[in-house]
């Protein structure tokens, strides 16, 4: 069953460059959520603003009964989520969307994230080092080292993390997909690997467009805008390379793509069959 | 002060008859705003409501607009999805062993492009175990034939309501749009053309603009606004064709819990449909029927429908005779 939640804010930090984390005292939810799910984050009640907020989950702790996200402010209602204390409380509905496939035994999952889209892969790398399972690789790039450091703080546990800045102010100097290439490079022959992407659409699209060129499989994460985020609105429409496993209640297009559901067909999607377009996925 | 009555020892009656047909109770989910159920089902069983309004079927499948397809506006938001669905055959296929299990009322909506179309749909419909009554989608804003046009003026709604009214024995009813110079007219003629009962509003067409891109957001350029924004336009839209039409009116319009659909049963509306609502409350129609009752109780009502039409009005406001074309005015142009 799903549920809306009452949850109550244990920790709220604003982070540079408009980004924002927020912990929350959500038992329920810490104990079901799964790497790859979101939930929808009701910023105030009654109408200013109306809709919820999409957000995957950052990390949980199921023992202490939290769960974190990770955002940034883009318009009216993610700048007030930023503007959230330790103590408010919000209804929070959830667990949301399908899941990041299970690494197989042996295989290498590679992360690639930009900016807040950590959220979901940082996740996914919680769960899977606490079964101890194989290794991972993080690869996150953000604009500046402030945000660069900001990140890495909220995330003591990770393993593997190597960090681009669009600027050079930290790490590697350009795009991480630049960082994530040359590591495939030196990396690709002799391993199994998988890769997980979330992040602005043109650099989803470049890590897709690398998978190919690797042979690589690609889930990506996508942040598309939603109405309701459980399925009745039909408004998260993302178009895709129909195949015969892929499920869509609609027709095809003219042009022969479907259009699925980003939040309950997804929110993590096969890469390879999204159709890119240069506004994001259409 | 006036003394109260003491609270209701029995439960209040939230059963309420409309069209022949018994609600368990006045609260509904809107067409577009629930799909077919199954989503929601995962929130809270669905026998709570009164009744599901489906997702418009339409003949053949449709994929729908490109995204964008929703605007966050004040107080609403702007959509234009195309009427996306799986097409009459997948939905009785796929849709229908699910819908009939509910323990809910169960109005399909129909949208056509043509006559032939709707009066198609609702044959195929007709002798479905488990439909109780059509919703007739004469309405839509976002669909380039068989929207608006149908439903602007009282001709044209005419022709195709009397044409799907001699194509089944369902209970049929109109669902009206706000974009019309009189809904008043375009209602009478619902009423004329046979229907069992009228809902609205469908969404007031509205638009939204990025200055950045100095692109319209949404791909279809407009959309339909829906949400608490609509509600007072709703509210009069209500009140003016109950006074109108004898058949009973489903309420539509920013309807988010027991309050609202209250306001709207005072002013004329035998049920209502919460819609944008399930987007930002899952529990909205649940609660909702839960907040009625309450209602009642504390007002000690012992039935719901004693508060359909019930609003006071000072009396010249009152127009006890309104207007009603002749059937002949209608046919002219048929």
């Amino acid at each position: 069953m799903l549920k809306d939640y009452e949850v109550a804010v244990t920790k709220a930090q604003k982070l540079p460059g408009r980004m924002f984390f927020l912990e929350f005292e959500a038992p329920g939810l810490a104990k079901k959520c799964e790497p790859g799910e979101f939930v929808m984050l009701k910023v105030e009640p009654g109408t200013d603003p109306f809709l919820r907020r999409a957000f995957s989950v950052f990390y949980t702790e199921p023992k202490r009964g939290k769960l974190a996200i990770l955002g940034k402010s883009y318009g009216f209602g993610t700048t007030r989520l930023r503007e959230k204390k330790a103590g408010d409380r919000l209804k929070m509905a959830g667990p949301l969307g399908n899941r990041f496939g299970q690494a197989k035994k042996k295989e290498t999952a590679l992360l690639v994230a930009g900016g807040v889209g950590l959220a979901p892969l940082y996740f996914y790398q919680q769960v899977l080092a606490a079964e101890r399972r194989k290794e991972t690789y993080l690869f996150l790039g953000t604009r500046t080292k402030a945000e660069a450091l900001a990140l890495k703080r909220l995330m003591p546990q990770t393993v593997n993390l190597q960090i681009a800045t669009d600027d050079g102010s930290y790490g590697y100097e350009g795009r991480v997909t630049d960082l994530l290439e040359k590591w495939l490079e030196k990396n690709r022959s002799g391993q199994v690997l998988r890769l997980l992407s979330c992040g602005p659409d043109p650099m989803m699209a470049k890590t897709v467009e690398l998978a190919g060129k690797f042979d690589l499989p690609i889930e990506v994460s996508l942040e598309t805008a939603m109405a309701c985020g459980w399925g009745i609105c039909i408004g998260c429409a993302v178009k895709s390379v129909p195949d015969e496993k892929t499920a869509s209640e609609f027709p095809k297009t003219p042009d022969g793509f479907i259009f699925q559901r980003a939040c309950v067909d997804g929110p993590v999607f096969n890469g390879h069959r999204v159709v890119w377009e240069s506004d994001g996925p259409a | 002060m006036a003394r109260r009555s003491p609270p209701l020892k029995v439960k209040p009656d939230l059963k309420i008859n409309f069209a022949g047909l018994e609600f368990a109770n006045p609260v509904l989910v809107a067409s577009g705003t629930f799909n077919y159920g199954e989503e929601m089902a995962k929130f809270y069983p669905l026998s709570k409501l009164g009744g599901i309004v489906t997702k418009s079927i339409t003949k053949k499948p449709r994929p729908g607009h490109p995204f964008p397809r929703t605007y966050e506006t004040k107080g609403g938001m702007l959509n234009a999805i195309g009427l996306a669905n799986p097409g009459i055959e997948k939905f009785l296929s796929k849709k229908m062993p699910f819908l009939r299990t509910l323990g809910t009322r169960l109005v399909v909506n129909i949208a056509g492009s043509t006559v032939e179309e709707f009066v198609e749909l609702a044959q195929r419909l007709s002798d479905v175990e488990g439909i109780d009554a059509l919703e007739v989608n004469i309405s839509c804003p976002n669909v380039k034939e068989g929207g608006l046009e149908f439903s602007a003026t009282p001709q044209p709604a005419f022709r195709v309501l009397s044409a799907v009214r001699k194509a089944t024995r369902l209970p049929l009813v109109a669902k009206l749009s706000p974009n019309t110079a009189d809904i008043g007219a375009v209602a009478r003629a619902a009423e004329e053309a046979g229907m069992e009962g009228v809902s609205l509003i469908n969404t007031l067409v509205g638009m939204a603009v990025d200055l950045k891109t100095r692109r319209p957001i949404l791909s279809n350029v407009t959309g339909g606004l829906s949400g608490p924004a609509v509600k007072p336009v709703a509210l009069a839209m209500v009140y003016k064709v109950a006074r109108q039409v004898k058949i009973p009116i489903m309420a539509i319009g920013g309807i988010c819990n027991a309050a609202d659909a209250l306001e709207f049963m005072l002013g004329g509306a035998t049920l209502v449909q919460i819609g944008t609502a399930n987007f930002t409350d899952p529990l909205a129609a649940p609660r909702a029927v839960e907040g009625i009752e309450d209602f009642l109780k504390e007002k000690n009502i012992p039935s719901v429908g004693q508060l359909v039409g019930s609003l006071r009005t000072p009396a010249e406001e009152i127009d006890s005779s309104p207007k009603r074309p002749k059937l002949d005015e209608l046919r002219v142009q048929t």
